[in-house]
Formats: C-alpha cells, sequence, structure tokens
C-alpha cells in the first residue's frame, strides 16, 4: 500500500476503533446501588456466578480470570482457575489473594459487602430476566473494554430467539410445566426461565399471580394437564417413572404420550444460567416443545 | 357443710357421647368440605360419585381423577395423621405428667428429618437412598433416635423421665445439627428441603394412607386399652406404683407406641408442630383428665384439625402451597397463648 | 401362719453412711388394731413405711404379710393387701372425686379390667365412710387441703387392703379433719382392717391408737399400750423436752412444762 494512504486509513481504523473502545477512569453503578470506579480494562477478574463466568469468556475475556466459584463449569478452560467457594460460602482470604482488579458476584449473600470494606473492586448484580440479560452483557462489555464483542453477542441472541420465533409464527403453543424441585417448586413466567419457555413457543401452566418461584399444588399441575413436562431436577434423581408414579399424574397428558423430559446435567445448567447460552437455552426447549420444527 | 378457701366450681361435664358423636360429626363435614374445596371446588354430591367410582375400581376423568385420587387420599391421611399426633401428645403429656409434654420431645422428629433430608440432599449420588425413598429411611432414622435416647437415659433397671427428657434434648440436638448441615450443603434442594421440614400433604396417596393406617389403628387400640394405667400414672411413679402398676414397662410400653406412631407421621407428613401439644390441652379443658375419655377426644379432634389445616394451607393463596407447619403455628401459637392466661397456668 | 403385717429384726443403711436408718427394728400391726408409730423427725418412720410398701430393701430383717415374706409377692398381690396414704399425696388435676376414688380399684381390676359393680360398690361405698359422697362429681383440685385428703384416703378404702398404712396423715389439717381422718382410721379397724399410724401429734397418737411403737435413731425404744410408752422419763429422754404426763381416763396426756 502506498504510503501516502497508510495514514489516513490508520486515522480512520484508530477513529472507528475509538467508538468502540470503552474510555477509563469510568464508574458504574451496580444493581446494589454501589458505584464502582475502574481505572483501566480489568485484567484480573473473579466470577462468583457460573453465569458470570460465562458471560466474561463469551466477550472475549477468558484469559483475564484468575478465579471462579465452585459451581462454574463452563467453558471447559475455567476448571483449571482455581475455584473459590460460591455465593454464599466464598473463600474471602482467596478471593483477596489473587489480587483481582473486578470482582462479579450476584447480589445476595453479603459478599459485596464484604469485598467493598476491603476495598477490593466488585459489581453486584445477577440478571433475572432476558432483558436484563443483555443489558448486562453490555455493562459487563464495557467494564472490561468488550463493547464490541458485547453488541455482537447481544445482537446475535436477538436473533437467535427471533429466529426461534419466526419459524413458530402461528404454531399453538403446548401448554408446559417446568419442575425445579420435586415439592414441587415451578418457575413463573415473570422468571428468566419463564421468560425462555415462552419464547420457546410454550405456555407455562404457571400464571404470573402465582409469584416467581411458586411451590404448586400438585392437585393444580393435575388440573391444569400440561402436555409437555421438563424436568429440571432429573440430575437430582427424579426420574420420568417417578412422576408417572404421583398419584394422579400417571394419567397426564404429558405422561400418556411420553413428553415428560429429563434434563441432563449441562441442558438444566443451559437453562438457569441467565447468560450467553440462552439462545441455546431456548432452542433447546423449542426442541422439546415443538420436535417437529426444530 | 365445707368451709373451703378456694373457689368452688360447680363443674358440670359434658356428656360423653354428645361430645363424641358430635366431634365424629364434626370431622366428617370437615373432610367432606375439605375434599370438595381446592384449586377447583367440587359439591358433595360429586364427592360422593367420584368417591364410589374410585372405590369401584372405574377408570376415572379428570375432575374425578383429581378428587378420588388426590383430594380424598389427602384428606384422610391428613386426618389420619393428625389423629395419631394427637394421640401420642396425649400420651406423652401424661407419662411426664407435664403439659408441655409433645411427641417430639425425645427426638423422634429430629431423626426423622435427618433421615429425610439425607434422602433428599444424596439421593442422586447414592442411588440405595432414592430407592428407599425418604419415608422409609426417615423412618428408620426415628426409630434409630429413640433407641439411642432410651440407651442413654437407662438407670439400672429403669428411664427416668428426667433423664428421658435430656437424653432426648441432646440426641435431638445432634440430628438436628446434622439436618442443618445437609441443608446447607445441599443448596439447590434447600428450598424443598426446607418445605418437607415444615410439614405438608402435598404427595399422599392411598398407600400412603394404608401404610399410615397401619401404624395408627393398632397404636390407638392399644393406648386405648391402656387408658386406664395413663390415669394411675397421673398419680405419680410412686403413687402407681403402690397401686400395682408395673411403671418401668407401662412407662416403656406407651411412650414406645405413641413414638413409632409419630415416626410414621413425620416420615409421611414432615414435622408438624403445635398438634400434640395444643389438642390434648383442649380436649382436657373439655373434658377432664381421665384418659378412656380423653383419648378418642383427643384423636378426633386432632384429626379434624389437621384437615383444616391443610385446608387452610392450600386454599390460602392458592394453588401456591404454605407448608402445613406453618399454618398449625400460625393458629397453634395464638390459642396456647389464649390457654395459658384463661387457666392462669397449663392444665 | 400368723396374720399380721409386720418387720423382723429390719435394718436399713442409710444412704449418707454414718447411722443406720432403721436398726434392727420389730414391730408389726395386726388385723383390726390401730399402731401408732411415733418418735422425733428423722427416727426411721417414713422408712419403716418404705420398706412396709417395698419401695426400701432391708439391709438385715425381713418384712413379713402374714408370715409370707413382702418379696414372695408381685406387685399386684401386694397392692391387694396394702394400701398406703402418703404424707403429701399427689392428687391430679381433672378427675373428679369420684374417679380418683375409684383408682384404688386398680389392683383388683388388673390393667385394663373394667368396672364390675363389686367395684362400684367398693367406691361406693369409700366414699360413705369418709363422708365425700357429697362432693363425688367435683374435680378434686376445687377441694380444700383437708377435704382432699379423705378423698385420698377414701382410695386407700376403695382399695380393700387387709393393712392400711398412713403417713402422717393429720399434718396440716385442721383440729376438725385431724379428728375426722382418726375416726376412719379407727373405723377401718374396727371392720377388721390392719391400720399402722405414723403420726406427729402425741397426744392424738395416744388418744387413737390401741398400741404405740416409740422409734428413735432408727431403733425402737418402746411399744405397748400408750400408757406404757409415754412415760414421763422416756418421753423427755425421747423427745427432750420436760413434760408433765396426765391421765385421761386410760390415756395419757401430755402437757409440756415451760
Amino acid at each position: 500500500m502506498s504510503r501516502r494512504l497508510l495514514v489516513p486509513v490508520v486515522a480512520l481504523f484508530l477513529q472507528v476503533g475509538a467508538v468502540f473502545a470503552s474510555s477509563y477512569p469510568l464508574t458504574v453503578v451496580d444493581e446494589l446501588g454501589h458505584e464502582l470506579t475502574l481505572n483501566a480494562a480489568p485484567a484480573r477478574v473473579v466470577s462468583m456466578l457460573p453465569s458470570h463466568t460465562e458471560s466474561v469468556c463469551a466477550l472475549g475475556a477468558c484469559e483475564s480470570l484468575v478465579g471462579v466459584d465452585r459451581a462454574s463449569n463452563y467453558p471447559a478452560a475455567v476448571s483449571a482457575l482455581p475455584r473459590l467457594g460460591d455465593g454464599f460460602a466464598p473463600d474471602l482470604e482467596a478471593i483477596v489473594a489473587l489480587e483481582p482488579d473486578l470482582v462479579l458476584v450476584d447480589e445476595y449473600g453479603g459478599l459485596q459487602e464484604s469485598l467493598a470494606r476491603l476495598g477490593v473492586p466488585v459489581y453486584a448484580g445477577s440478571p433475572q430476566t432476558v432483558a436484563e440479560t443483555y443489558a448486562f452483557l453490555s455493562t459487563l462489555g464495557t467494564m472490561l473494554d468488550r463493547e464490541a464483542q458485547a453488541a455482537v453477542l447481544v445482537g446475535r441472541l436477538q436473533g437467535e430467539i427471533a429466529g426461534v420465533a419466526a419459524v413458530l409464527r402461528g404454531v399453538s403453543a403446548p401448554t408446559v410445566f417446568v419442575e425445579l424441585d420435586p415439592t414441587p417448586y415451578s418457575v413463573g413466567p415473570g422468571s428468566f426461565m419463564g421468560e425462555l419457555v415462552s419464547a420457546a413457543g410454550g405456555t407455562n401452566i404457571v400464571t404470573a399471580a402465582m409469584g416467581d418461584f411458586p411451590q404448586v399444588d400438585p392437585e393444580f399441575v393435575v388440573l391444569q394437564d400440561p402436555q409437555v413436562i421438563v424436568l429440571t431436577d432429573a440430575p437430582f434423581g427424579v426420574s420420568v417413572a417417578d412422576v408417572a408414579a404421583r398419584p394422579g399424574w400417571g394419567g397426564l397428558r404429558a405422561v400418556t404420550a411420553g413428553r415428560v423430559y429429563e434434563l441432563d446435567v449441562d441442558q438444566a445448567d443451559i437453562l438457569s444460567r441467565s447468560g450467553p447460552r440462552l439462545g441455546q437455552a431456548v432452542r433447546l426447549l423449542a426442541t422439546l416443545f415443538h420436535p417437529d420444527k426444530f | 357443710m365445707t368451709v373451703a378457701a378456694e373457689p368452688r366450681r360447680r363443674h358440670v361435664r359434658p356428656r360423653l357421647a354428645w361430645v363424641l358423636s358430635a366431634s365424629v360429626v364434626a370431622l366428617l363435614a370437615v373432610m367432606i368440605v375439605a375434599v370438595g374445596l381446592g384449586s377447583v371446588s367440587v359439591g358433595p354430591a360429586e364427592v360422593a360419585r367420584a368417591a364410589l367410582k374410585g372405590l369401584r375400581g372405574d377408570s376415572l376423568q379428570a375432575l374425578d381423577r383429581v378428587v378420588w385420587q388426590l383430594r380424598f387420599p389427602r384428606v384422610v391421611l391428613a386426618a389420619v395423621v393428625g389423629a395419631a399426633l394427637a394421640l401420642a401428645g396425649t400420651v406423652f403429656q401424661g407419662v411426664f405428667r407435664n403439659p408441655l409434654a409433645e411427641p417430639y420431645l425425645i427426638g423422634t422428629a429430629s431423626g426423622a428429618g435427618f433421615g429425610a433430608v439425607l434422602v433428599m440432599s444424596l439421593g442422586a449420588s447414592v442411588p440405595l437412598l432414592a430407592r428407599l425413598g425418604a419415608p422409609l429411611v426417615a423412618f428408620a432414622f426415628a426409630l434409630v433416635t429413640v433407641s439411642l435416647v432410651l440407651f442413654l437415659a437407662r438407670q439400672g433397671g429403669a428411664v427416668p423421665t428426667v433423664r428421658l427428657i435430656l437424653a432426648g434434648v441432646v440426641v435431638g440436638s445432634l440430628f438436628t445439627a446434622g439436618t442443618s448441615f445437609l441443608l446447607v450443603a445441599a443448596r439447590e434442594q434447600a428450598a424443598g428441603i426446607l418445605s418437607w421440614l415444615l410439614g405438608g400433604f402435598g404427595f399422599s396417596s392411598w398407600h400412603r394412607v394404608g401404610m399410615m393406617a397401619l401404624f395408627a389403628l393398632p397404636a390407638m387400640l392399644l393406648v386405648g386399652a391402656f387408658a386406664r394405667a395413663l390415669d394411675l400414672l397421673q398419680l405419680g411413679e410412686e403413687g402407681a406404683a403402690l397401686l400395682g402398676l408395673n411403671v418401668e414397662r407401662m412407662k416403656l410400653l406407651l411412650l414406645g407406641v405413641a413414638t413409632l406412631v409419630t415416626a410414621a407421621a413425620v416420615s409421611v407428613a414432615g414435622v408438624i408442630g403445635f398438634v400434640g401439644l395444643i389438642v390434648p390441652h383442649a380436649a382436657r379443658l373439655a373434658l377432664g383428665r381421665p384418659h378412656a375419655r380423653l383419648l378418642p377426644v383427643a384423636a378426633l379432634w386432632g384429626a379434624a384439625f389437621m384437615v383444616l389445616a391443610d385446608l387452610l394451607a392450600r386454599m390460602v393463596i392458592a394453588p401456591v402451597e404454605v407448608p402445613v407447619g406453618v399454618v398449625t403455628s400460625l393458629v397453634g401459637g395464638p390459642f396456647f397463648l389464649w390457654l395459658l392466661r384463661r387457666r392462669g397456668g397449663p392444665a | 401362719m400368723r396374720a399380721g403385717l409386720e418387720l423382723d429384726g429390719v435394718s436399713v443403711e442409710s444412704g449418707r453412711g454414718g447411722a443406720q436408718a432403721l436398726d434392727s427394728v420389730s414391730l408389726g400391726v395386726a388385723p383390726g388394731e390401730v399402731v401408732g408409730v411415733v418418735g422425733p423427725n428423722g427416727a426411721g418412720k417414713s422408712t419403716l413405711l418404705r420398706v412396709l410398701t417395698r419401695m426400701v430393701r432391708p439391709s438385715a430383717g425381713v418384712a413379713l404379710l402374714d408370715g409370707v415374706p413382702l418379696t414372695r409377692f408381685s406387685r399386684l398381690g401386694l397392692a391387694r393387701e396394702v394400701a398406703l396414704v402418703a404424707q403429701a399425696p399427689e392428687v391430679p388435676e381433672g378427675f373428679s372425686v369420684r374417679e380418683v376414688v375409684a383408682m384404688g380399684r386398680a389392683p383388683h381390676l388388673g390393667l385394663f379390667g373394667t368396672f364390675r359393680s363389686g367395684d362400684e360398690e367398693a367406691v361406693e361405698h369409700a366414699m360413705a365412710v369418709t363422708e365425700t359422697t357429697a362432693f363425688a362429681e367435683r374435680f378434686v383440685e376445687t377441694l380444700s387441703g383437708g377435704e382432699r385428703q379423705r378423698v385420698v384416703f377414701a382410695r386407700a378404702v376403695a382399695q380393700e387392703p387387709s393393712y392400711l398404712l398412713l403417713d402422717e396423715p393429720t399434718s396440716h389439717l385442721d383440729l376438725r379433719y385431724q379428728v375426722d381422718l382418726l375416726r376412719y382410721a379407727r373405723a377401718q379397724a374396727a371392720a377388721g382392717v390392719g391400720v399402722l399410724l405414723v403420726i406427729h401429734d402425741l397426744n392424738l397418737a395416744a388418744r387413737s391408737c390401741d398400741r404405740l411403737a416409740l422409734l428413735a435413731g432408727g431403733a425402737v425404744v418402746a411399744q405397748g399400750a400408750p400408757g406404757e410408752v409415754l412415760q414421763p422419763g422416756t418421753v423427755e429422754r425421747v423427745f427432750r423436752a420436760k413434760v408433765d404426763v396426765l391421765r385421761h381416763g386410760e390415756v395419757p396426756v401430755i402437757v409440756p412444762r415451760f
């Protein structure tokens, strides 16, 4: 390339790049209302929530992770990282010893307070809905100087969901019961999993009025007679046979039609983490709800 | 004729027959109402129809299925468990001669709770536990607990009541600690475990009703047969021995039966508090202490109370369920307070 | 076979080492008589009763009922023969007087026996002789102390024992109830029951008993008719109080000298 073009082209790149580069120092406010100021792009990140771990890696900042919580298992690379307990029983000393310049925690459990008091930069928050997931990914992108990647990721996820919606246009949504736990506990439409259910073309038998994580009367499930049952508690030993053996449940449509699905550990993880795999989650559910379309 | 310093209360005691028949009628009425109510209400005629179909073995559709396979067993199980706990409570209060005694005094609930939580938290990694199931393991642990307590409390050939209570507290705390630990360790199942611990009749089945009745009916007959012995124990252990009662053997027998039936109740329905404490009190207020009268009435009232509590637990924020133990505590607590204030001391 | 409830050379170790609670005591009561056991506190009177009810085992000697050692009786068998009115009996709340008295029938019923007409009669009779029929339906806890003691006595009568043991039945009672109770005791003796009465009040003892046994330091110091036992010298020595002993007919009356 002739040297006369070199400078303008470089200048152009720099300018375009500048639009997508975070400017430090930057201040963000986390979900607990605390302000966090970052002086530079964090190079030593600790994540105390599996969805945060996945988000960080999805934004291309996996190398910056120096420690993760006990439950983080995706992507495979993080298994080599030091384990730091979890949100309710964190290994505070180990976290501090790693000298992180950003710790990502959820807003429960008091970890934010402990770390802030020790002067460790901490962001407390966890997305509870799809919209919040997108917003969090953007915020995370800003914090990690990965704004461009965040925008791309969010766009991709939105596209995946839109794609599923397009295939399901005009298709009737089967009634679905998602079981979190054999008590039984389920999810309401306002929860993250509940939103995934409707995005995947399913109608949750649990209504908004019942709350986000209600303990349901088993009678209610029998009366609603869902067409599909998703067992997210299968990794804890709940099987299709167990469900069929429950009084009154043997006659449910989902049982007689063989549409009670046991999720494996990985699938259960995907569904429960409000992070970059939500597109996969919606796809997974859509496959269960509409096997003819996917 | 007599110069009495204390106020003389002329007690006109209600006729036993009247109270008994009224209690039976009330229980049946409550049960019919409870079967009819739920996330969908069903009239008594439909209830009867569903029952007939179910008993004949016809295949059932939708609402009939809900009524016969879910509501009926649930209500009947609640009644049997309530009766069992009230009976056990009456026995415990009689043997310990203490109005604050209740069926969980010697650690039964702590042991059973630990067993059930063990299955719920480790069931996935230990298939044997999952196969045995929570109720069976809970029952086994309840028996282990009580055996441990008896062993610790033994002194010479006897089991002094004070040592029994102390041993119960010690062993109970041990198992409660174990349960708490499991609760914290099994984070994902915590909500489910907590719900179970607080008590509920969610997955009652005719099978469970049968199992519970297997324990409860013989227990009621046995305890009823020894009602007179329970009366004699009120004279103090020495007083009873002087009247020819083999006090140690009777204590062990009565407590043993009461504990078995309590263990069964906890295994099937979780730890439901207050029933074993409050119902015997209320029955005593109405009828006095003679156990031949007290035991059947306490059982009937316990059954009705539990059915009502379960109904409330289902209906209050239907179709979301509140654990039954929460309802019994909310009702039982204030009632107990009222009892204390009224009598100036527990009866 | 000699009829009577007796101790023959019975000794009982005191739990705390030191002096024995009972030291080679020989005394007894025959059917139809009232025997009073008197003595200062700590003399062993209560221990004596506990041996007779098999609550305490003697370290030496033997307790006999109609010539048969007590140890040969079953618990029920003994309860059919011997009834005890304890010093501070537990009176359970929530029972009517009739129900408390009916508990006395337990040894004759067996464990889950039902009441037969003979039992009903025994209860009615027991209440009649203790004049408690009037409050048969009242809760026991509503009665005064004296009335309650009568009920406990009635329960013992309902037991239809051959021997009736009374442990300080008149302590804490008004004179009127003391007299009533001793009257009932004498009536039982007249009906053929052997009554052994541990009593504090020397004068009441002298008046109501056919024979007295004076216990001190775990040993029998004197036995016999009240007049013989309650000699001024003996009383002063045992009770360490100066007294005059007067006579009311055959019955000695102790009057303290200040």
